[in-house]
């Protein structure tokens, strides 16, 4: 079981999607904590309560891009792994975008 | 023997004031707390539909200018300072059926304003006839009507 705290692992300040812009991106979370773990199997809990904010592209680009990298389906991403906010709507938009992608992805 | 029976019957008129002043009390408070609650909510729902009213503005200015990484910051805090106070109605009001569709609206709003154009995507300002505009507006006017109706909800007939 691996622990991802956004705001203390990562950054205070998530900010964008892609990993040529800037290495505190959705695209660089993704890389750095999230599908090395989820491609082998692990469990991943992820904190994303201290930082000052989430775009939703940041957001997608983390969540619903584990589900393009490693073309698993939703129910095997959210299987394994767990997500934690004192915000409730951070928490069912993720989600959102695992299963959307998920839903693109399936023929 | 008249006085034993004349303090029992004062003894027993005593407990029944007694306990009807303390029903009395009881539901008065209860009534007192009950009205400052909806009081709190009412509050809270105004407050946080200008607080959307305000990020409306925000992000429309944001669009349609040139990056800025300040005014990014900014609309992410009150995006999240809105869905944290949307979060702690429900420690005043525990209607599901209207909170989960508050939280829902506040993910569109987020959305509509952070999903595209947002940031690294940014790359100078959206014309004014770009759709992102009337999918902001749509989303915070959905956040507003979900806010009326638990403002409503508050006096019901």
């Amino acid at each position: 079981m691996i622990f991802v705290s956004v705001a203390k692992d990562f950054t205070r300040y998530p900010s964008g999607r892609y990993i040529k812009n800037g290495d505190t991106s959705g695209q660089a979370f993704r890389e750095r904590f999230l599908e090395e773990p989820l491609r082998k199997g692990e469990s991943v809990t992820v904190d994303f309560d201290g930082t000052v904010g989430y775009g939703s592209s940041f957001l997608e680009e983390a969540f619903g891009g584990v589900v393009r990298a490693l073309n698993k389906p939703a129910d095997y991403i959210l299987e394994h792994l767990e997500l934690r906010s004192s915000d409730e709507a951070i928490l069912e938009e993720v989600k959102e975008y695992i299963r959307a992608v998920d839903s693109i992805r399936r023929p | 023997m008249s006085t034993n029976g004349g303090f029992v019957t004062w003894l027993g008129q005593a407990l029944v004031v007694g306990i009807g002043w303390f029903v009395v009390h009881r539901l008065s408070a209860a009534r007192d707390r009950d009205k400052s609650r909806r009081e709190m909510v009412v509050k809270s729902t105004d407050s946080l539909s200008d607080g959307l009213n305000t990020l409306f503005s925000s992000a429309r200015d944001y669009h349609l200018n040139s990056r800025s990484v300040e005014t990014e910051l900014a609309i992410k805090m009150a995006l999240q300072d809105l869905s944290m106070r949307v979060a702690s109605l429900s420690e005043v009001f525990s209607d599901q059926s209207v909170l989960a569709p508050c939280r829902a609206d506040i993910v569109a709003v987020r959305r509509a304003i952070s999903g595209r154009h947002f940031e690294d995507e940014h790359e100078g300002p959206l014309p004014e006839s770009d759709q992102q505009y009337q999918a902001i507006a749509e989303a915070v006017l959905q956040a507003k009507r979900t806010l009326l109706k638990v403002k409503h909800r508050q006096f019901p007939e």
